[in-house]
């Protein structure tokens, strides 16, 4: 039998053993591994396991990035076919030989946020509830681009995703009830210029897909087009890349992209044409008017075939219902005829956008044809 | 062969009662409304077409034989004029007035043969006029009843309607929401207020009888001098400016 002080003895040499093996686990961090395993690919023998960190100045502070602790090959062209972490990061401005971004001066969390002071990977990753600015992946981290790029006009090479966001989000129609500073001041829905700064890019996606999912009250409709994943990523990227607080000013934006003068050049001309592209939403002869009436409103062509949106009441017979006049009342402000609609107010039309709409619209001349029914 | 078979169906028709004539106008009434009207009005005549979700008000839902008995003289006026303020368009320009016809008649044919309760009938209730010594407020003082008092009026309506209609007259009160479609009237809406068909007799019998297939109950509970103040408080929030 046992006497007391033994059994004392082995739970205090258990404690020890716990704590001792608690110890270790805390000296050993996973980017120790990491780099052991980079330098033994890489065959160098002599080297030391360090904290790699650079400390990027923005006009505010100075942020703080060890990402290149775990990812360490970052940089390194050799590493391009090493393994998960250590590898090389791929170009990011296609067809240049040397990639103007240095990573050991601009880090990591600059483009593709997280947390860039943490050394655990769910910590650095930004993967816990609440962490403002969750890691973007890939395509999605484009919206970052603007954080330094001046935004305005222009395209930046690399940032194919975002300038199809920034497309869409003209095609279909979202500056008609969202502001955008630069872009439209809509009053109809929330205002969009700090969306990326307020939101994360998960909230965003989620929004657009469902509009309910995060205010129950919102008005805005569900859009077909959300089935399609590409084109929801390419907004909520252009969206995520709205953001007020600039890590350059416009005017020291980085050299390699110089910013366009904005170029207003609207439809002067009335015509069939220019009210099928603004209808459409599209650009007519390089104008910047836009429409997107098809993102909500559907018609119907010569055979009666209906396509476009179901949002609001079909266009078809809209000019011989109710004339001309109440039509371009009806864009510039549908609040006039129907004091709960919520089309948004199209009040920056001139007359020749508003003539070339309705010119349109009285092509559509569509009707049954009431002798070939059959009896019920 | 399919002459044939079309023939054979007008007849069997023909033996069960009816004529061809009927037939085919339904059926062409049916062609109308499946292009010009599904849209909104839905498949099944409940409302609830493709693009009802974001209209407001929501376009009407037939499937309440109710309203469709207690105000289907009121269609074709609504077809060929519009409805104001509401996405409905006149359509006067587009159908002849025999196809509006066509069209009340195959909302009856669809909603008002199939009713549950074919012996439905609204109640007829007259607006009494101020004054009148042969028609007092019996159901109140009975006493002479008064031209309708707007800050009387206001007083009732925040007693007696904000639940669905809301402090704001606006039609979305907070129980709104739960009344689904059709949701309760926006009486600010001037457009629709003001169109020559909604007569004080309307509101009066839309207060006193409810609304039949809607969810506005009757309130034979208020003295008619309440509800002339509440027709005087409504007017005078859409009055059009001179």
């Amino acid at each position: 039998m046992l006497k007391d002080y033994r059994i004392l003895a082995v739970l205090a040499f258990l404690g020890f053993v716990l704590f001792a093996l608690s110890l270790k686990k805390s000296a050993e961090k996973d980017y120790i591994g990491y780099q052991k395993e980079y330098y033994s690919l890489l065959g160098e023998e002599d080297f030391s396991v360090e904290i790699k960190q650079v400390n990027v100045k923005t006009p505010g502070s100075i942020m703080v990035d060890r990402c290149q602790t775990c990812h360490i090959g970052a940089s390194n062209p050799d590493a391009v076919d090493y393994p998960g972490p250590l590898a090389a990061h791929p170009p990011i401005v296609p067809g240049v030989e040397k990639d103007p971004h240095d990573f050991n001066k601009m880090g990591c969390a600059v483009c593709h946020d997280g947390n860039g002071r943490a050394l655990e990977m769910h910590d650095a990753h930004g993967e816990y509830h609440g962490w403002p600015k969750p890691m973007l992946l890939g395509k999605t981290s484009q919206a970052n681009c603007f954080r330094c790029h001046a935004q305005e006009g222009g395209e930046l090479a690399g940032a194919e995703h975002f300038e199809w966001g920034r497309e869409l989000y003209l095609e279909k129609a979202c500056w008609g009830c969202h502001a955008i500073e630069g872009v439209s001041n809509a009053k109809q829905a929330p205002e969009l210029t700090n969306a990326g700064g307020k939101h994360t890019y998960d909230y965003l996606h989620e929004s657009v897909i469902y509009p309910k999912a995060n205010d129950e009250n919102s008005k805005m409709p569900k859009f077909d087009w959300v089935e399609d994943e590409e084109m929801v990523s390419a907004i909520a990227t252009y969206l995520k890349g709205q953001q007020v607080m600039k890590l350059r000013s416009a005017d020291a934006a980085p050299i390699g992209y110089v910013k366009p003068a904005s170029i207003e050049n609207r439809i002067g001309m009335a015509s069939v044409e220019a009210g099928r592209a603004l209808f459409a939403g599209v650009s007519y002869e390089g104008s910047t008017s836009r429409g997107g009436c098809i993102n909500c409103h559907a018609w119907r062509n010569d055979d009666g075939d209906i396509s476009g949106g179901h949002i609001g009441p079909e266009l078809t017979w809209t000019i011989r219902n109710r004339g001309r006049a109440w039509v371009k009342d009806h864009i510039v402000n549908s609040r006039m005829h129907a004091p709960d609609s919520i089309m948004p107010s199209f009040k920056q039309y001139n007359e020749a956008e508003l003539e070339s709409l309705v010119m349109y619209l009285s092509t559509f001349n569509y009707a049954p044809n009431l002798a070939e029914t059959e009896s019920l | 062969m399919k002459k044939e078979v079309m023939g054979l169906v007008a007849l069997l028709v023909v033996l069960a009662g009816g004529s061809v004539a009927d037939v085919d106008r339904m059926a062409v009434a049916e062609k109308l409304y499946d292009t010009y009207c599904v849209s909104c009005h839905g498949e099944d005549l409940d409302g609830n077409g493709e693009v009802a979700e974001l209209l407001d008000p929501y376009p009407r839902n037939f499937n309440k034989y109710q309203f469709v008995i207690a105000y289907k003289d009121r269609f074709k006026n609504s077809l060929l004029h519009g409805v104001a303020g509401s996405a409905m368009p006149p359509w006067k320009n587009v159908l002849s007035e025999d196809q509006i016809e066509m069209l009340v008649e195959y909302i009856e044919m669809k909603i008002v043969d199939d009713a549950p309760v074919t012996a439905y009938k609204r109640l007829r209730a007259d607006m009494p006029k101020p004054g009148d010594a042969e028609r007092l407020d019996y159901r109140g003082s009975g006493a002479l009843l008064e031209v309708g008092d707007v800050e009387r009026g206001y007083e009732a309506y925040h007693k007696h309607c904000t639940s669905c209609h809301g402090k704001l007259a606006n039609g979305k009160g907070p129980n709104a929401i739960a009344l689904g479609h059709a949701m309760p009237r926006n009486l600010i809406n001037k457009h629709f207020l003001n169109q020559p068909e909604i007569t004080d007799e309307r509101i009066y019998r839309s207060i006193l009888l409810g609304v039949a297939g809607a969810p506005m109950p009757a309130h034979d509970h208020l003295s008619d001098q309440v509800i002339l103040d509440l027709i005087a408080f409504i007017r005078s929030n859409v009055e059009e400016a001179n």
